[in-house]
């Protein structure tokens, strides 16, 4: 026991010579910022198109949300070639939202942004995915641990050249989509192929592939007895465009990181002399019944 | 035509008979000079017949100054006596300068000041022009722009994977095991491959071969204990040494009572390295080594966290093996035999036990390393201005980068087991090394080397080799340039050598790295010796480097083939001005080292396709070192350096929008601040400096059989706070402001250290 004490109180000690060394240091910001920028987010799909317009301010210095809000700003969407297909209009200044956008899967398009005393800003080509069919879906009511999960298994064939597919669960009650918090899928397809919800095709090589997931935590309070009439899975599925990949993988979920260990990338931006990301999906919804 | 011939033979020292390696052989009247090798022996050309004057000295021996008959006998060995403890000299005179090469002694390396007063031979080489360190306090050497993985680590012949111990703050080389380290930075000679920036030759001690020595270190961080002595008298020596950090072993009786029912987190770190070497001189003085190195850290976490116990392993360790055998064809031509081995493995366990559930999880990750190297040299005097080194090597690497296993009870379907991809990689080379001297002052050492890949796609690479040097009395003028190649590349996040760095080769879709370098030198050295300044150039081009893709790092690897988680392709680009300003005095040892550089990196999908400079890009690097004799008993060393602060990548840009806004496939339109870095390395850190002291005491004993020393150290003796960690965080104030507040972290502050060596 007192050789314990002992050993603590050295480790103690030697912990100590670092940790009380510990302290912070000031230092001058000397990054160099390239002066405020139009930054874009959105989305383009079949059927609408998504535009949030911010302008880029520097946060080396205290700002408020004004310093980010674009004066009077005008989103146009554009053909492959350049030309103006129709102004997006808006609530907000903000939103720009169109409905019934009726793009076409396989074109490409382009989103153009003005605002007062800004560059006007121009996507790179966004090109609408096809739609992928699921040729088959299964439902069987599984286990993991003392869960009780639904268990999901789709069946389609992998389109050619590179693709970014998505996969979605969720629970309907009613009309109520409550999306489950947890989808994994099964291990086979772990291995060396699944990244995230987006995922590439690098496993796939154009063949047939079914995938099962494993949908967590309303199973654990519907449970067998609770399985309803009227109550289903919804399986969301489709594909997107390389940009959604490469805005996930660049501006990470949390910046609290420590930095100086693991540094953040450089985030990717598809907007001409601006910031932000603009990319395309196209998905569709699968109701399964419970049997 | 005058007449020439050549001397040659082995150097060792008179009281232990080891081999002393760059010890100088110096013919006064000719001008010219050779520095031994790692095995003591010398050859030397002679022009003229009759009596030759030749000068051989060495730091802490007796020179000696002789006449030698030209046209009597070739083969001669001299062997020093060393110096009384009271005449000893603190400072090597090198006997004959080398540019691109530095070859310090290993007792000078030793006085240099170090983290808590432990000795550390590879961090001591950062006070050398053209080398510079990475995180602070730890092993990583940047030798002219190339990164840690492009030096090739030598012990004994045996590559080192991973030459660091306890999270990267001291390296795994005993000073009391090691005789001799020699870092090449340019010129390379073509028996020297698979490495694009440096070389770094690292010889263990053979052993007394007379009698029997011993020496004890005890210090703040470890101890270690080193024996030599005859097996069979001068013949054959052995030398054995280990060292162990205390953490672990002061903590062993705690961990060993650790309970699952204690509130408290344990953590313990064991680190330990043995050397052993043997050697053996026949009566023809044909010469066999072995020599054999095994060293493991081993970090230990335990804590209890809401209902459940966890427990981390994270363990890393190297073995090497090397048989050498020199063979004297005759009284001219020698050969080498070399057979090594080499082990490098690391890897985590963690398990997860939940109390109520009796649920348990453990995830497992390992890679590997392993080599088999077989190389055999010939040294062949073709007359006497000149000689040829021939051989060839053979490699075969065994390269597991990462398998994962999940075992859990939790789950219904199986567990999941990962069992990454492993490579086996075949490797050879061939080489010839050609020293001409075509005019009194003038040599010329050329080489090529060529060297095959066999994995996958083969590949074969020329790697020419030159070096042209000048001399006159008081100036060396060298001009060099190398071409190289590598098949292997450290995945790495940072610096530190952490068991988080993965070894993996080159791939059909990741191509071997290249580089060629030009440097070119001038050496003046006062004729009577004291003062010596060199001023060096390099221009190096990289070629096929690799990085993580863009917002991937270790912890993604999890679930992926690493091939996929790689950006290659990358190209660097270093070049720099190096100074050096050395002072020799029987009392004062000094130098300056001064090295002006710039330092970029370009792949085609990181930083948008723009260079970026490399993060370890030092503008300046500045070291004063010096080590001055006070009194018989007491010397005094310094070291200074200053170096232009790191860069890192600083989100410099803040926008609203969607943040990762289709997630499991539905649309999320939450609008944040996107605090962004829109450059790689847009932010240099604050200048680095720091200064170091140490005093060391001859302790007096009754007895000369026994020598020892105190050492007292400080680290960052005026406390400078040099940013080593950065942390970032913003959000709002109540007044709808924003902030952006980012902290660095100095641990490195004041710290005193002592350590103990007693030798018999």
């Amino acid at each position: 026991m007192q050789n314990n004490k002992t050993c603590s109180w050295l480790f103690g000690i030697l912990v100590l010579v670092f940790a009380a060394c510990e302290s912070n240091v000031d230092w001058e910001f000397s990054a160099k910022y390239e002066g405020d920028k139009l930054a874009l987010s959105g989305y383009l799909s079949p059927d609408s198109v998504h535009i949030f317009v911010s302008k880029s301010t520097n946060p080396l210095r205290d700002f408020t949300s004004e310093d980010l809000v674009a004066r009077n700003p005008k989103v146009f969407l554009l053909d492959a070639d350049g030309q103006i297909i129709r102004e997006i209009n808006s609530t907000d200044q903000r939103k720009f939202r169109l409905g019934e956008a009726m793009l076409v899967p396989g074109q490409s398009y382009k989103i153009r942004v003005m605002a007062e005393g800004l560059k006007t800003v121009e996507t790179d080509l966004i090109t609408i995915p096809q739609l992928v069919i699921l040729e088959q879906t299964e439902y069987q009511l599984g286990t993991f641990g003392n869960d009780t999960v639904h268990q999901v298994k789709i069946t389609f064939t992998d389109l050619p050249a590179k693709q970014y597919y998505t996969f979605g669960g969720a629970l309907k009650k009613g009309t109520q989509l409550a999306r489950p918090n947890t989808v994994v899928p099964d291990k086979e397809f772990a291995e060396g192929c699944y990244n995230s919800s987006i995922f590439t095709d690098i496993c796939f090589q154009e063949k047939r592939v079914s995938l099962t997931y494993l949908l967590f935590r309303e199973a654990r309070f519907l449970g067998e007895k609770s399985r309803t009439p009227g109550e289903s899975i919804v399986v969301r599925f489709g594909l997107v465009s390389e940009q959604v990949f490469l805005q996930g993988q660049t501006i990470p979920i949390d910046e609290g990181i420590i930095e100086g260990v693991n540094e953040p990338p450089v985030a990717y931006s598809n907007v001409k002399n601006g910031y932000g990301v603009v990319y395309a999906y196209n998905v569709r919804d699968y109701p399964i019944s419970f049997k | 035509m005058a007449q020439t011939t050549r001397i040659s033979g082995y150097l060792y020292a008179a009281a232990s008979g080891e081999a002393l390696v760059g010890a100088s052989v110096y013919l006064p009247e000719q001008k010219q000079g050779v520095l031994s090798d790692n095995f003591g022996r010398y050859s030397v050309q002679v022009n003229g017949a009759g009596n030759i004057r030749i000068q051989v000295s060495y730091v802490g021996f007796e020179p000696v100054d002789t006449l030698l008959d030209s046209q009597g006998k070739l083969e001669i060995d001299f062997y020093l006596r060393s110096k009384s403890l009271e005449e000893v000299v603190i400072v090597s005179k090198a006997g004959n300068l080398q540019a691109n090469v530095a070859q310090i002694p290993v007792e000078r390396l030793k006085a240099v000041p170090m983290l808590l007063g432990q000795p550390d031979l590879i961090k001591a080489l950062s006070i050398l022009p053209g080398v510079s360190s990475g995180v602070e306090g730890t092993t990583g050497l940047y030798v002219r722009g190339g990164t840690p993985d492009q030096n090739l680590i030598l012990l004994d012949g045996a590559t080192v994977y991973n030459a660091s111990h306890l999270f990267g703050f001291q390296s795994i080389f005993d000073p009391n095991a090691i005789k001799d380290i020699k870092l090449i930075k340019g010129g390379f000679p073509a028996r020297y491959g698979g490495r694009l920036s440096s070389i770094i030759d690292i010889t263990m001690k053979e052993g007394n071969n007379r009698e029997r020595h011993g020496e004890f270190s005890l210090g703040l961080i470890n101890s270690g204990l080193m024996l030599e002595g005859p097996i069979k008298n001068g013949r054959s020596s052995y030398m054995v040494s280990a060292r162990a950090a205390y953490l672990g072993l002061l903590l062993l009786p705690t961990a060993l009572g650790w309970k699952k029912e204690d509130d408290r987190t344990f953590n313990t770190l064991l680190s330990y390295d043995v050397n052993l070497k043997f050697n053996h001189q026949f009566k023809n003085k044909d010469k066999i080594f072995a020599s054999f190195y095994l060293g493991n850290d081993n970090f230990l976490t335990r804590f209890r966290y809401d209902s459940a116990f966890y427990r981390t392993d994270l363990g890393w360790g190297n073995k090497t093996a090397s048989l050498r055998y020199i063979r004297n064809l005759g009284t001219k031509v020698y050969s080498q035999s070399i057979a090594t081995y080499t082990a490098y493995q690391s890897g985590e366990s963690s398990t997860q036990d939940y109390i109520n559930s009796g649920i348990k999880a453990e995830f497992i990750r390992q890679s590997q390393v392993r080599d088999f190297t077989f190389k055999q040299l010939f040294t062949l005097p073709l007359n006497a201005s000149s000689r040829l080194l021939l051989g060839a090597d053979a490699s075969l690497q065994y390269f597991k980068p990462t398998s994962f296993s999940l075992l859990s009870n939790e789950f219904s379907l199986d567990s999941v087991k990962t069992v990454g991809r492993s490579f086996q990689v075949f490797t050879a080379a061939a080489f010839a090394d050609w020293e001409w001297r075509i005019l009194p002052w003038l040599n010329l050492n050329s080489g090529l080397r060529w060297s095959y890949f066999g994995q996958g796609q083969t590949r074969a690479f020329w790697e020419p080799r030159l070096n042209v040097e000048a001399r006159s009395k008081a100036f060396v003028f060298n001009l060099a340039y190398a071409r190289t190649a590598q098949f292997i590349h450290l995945l790495a996040n940072n610096s530190l050598g952490l068991f988080s760095d993965l070894w993996i080769p080159s791939t059909d879709v990741i191509k071997p790295q290249t580089a060629q370098q030009y440097s070119g030198g001038i050496i003046w050295r006062r004729p009577a010796g004291q003062w010596e300044v060199g001023l060096e150039a390099f221009y190096k081009t990289l070629q096929n480097q690799i990085d993580y893709r863009q917002g991937i790092d270790f912890f993604a690897l999890k679930n992926q083939d690493w091939q996929n988680t790689i950006e290659s392709g990358g190209r660097g680009l270093a070049r720099g001005l190096e100074t050096m300003i050395k002072y020799d005095h029987p009392h004062v040892n000094a130098f300056v080292a001064y090295t002006l550089s710039w330092n970029e990196r370009q792949f085609e999908k990181i930083n948008n396709g723009r260079w970026y400079p490399f993060r370890y890009d030092r503008r300046h690097n500045l070291n004063l070192n010096a080590l001055v004799k006070l009194s018989t008993r007491w010397n005094l060393s310094m070291n200074w350096v200053y170096q232009t602060g790191s860069w890192i990548s600083l989100r410099s840009v803040v926008y609203k929008g969607y943040r990762n806004n289709l997630d499991f496939g539905q649309f999320q339109n939450r609008v944040e601040n996107l605090w962004i870095v829109t450059s790689r390395n847009n932010q240099r850190l604050p200048d680095f400096h720091r200064l170091d002291l140490g005093l060391s005491y001859q302790v007096k004993h009754k007895n000369p059989k026994y020598q020892s020393q105190l050492v007292f150290s400080v680290y960052n003796a005026y406390n400078r706070k040099n940013p080593y960690l950065l942390d970032y965080s913003n959000g709002s104030n109540g007044d709808g402001k924003y902030w952006i507040e980012t902290r660095s972290r100095a641990i490195f502050a004041f710290i005193p250290g002592v350590a103990y060596t007693k030798k018999w």
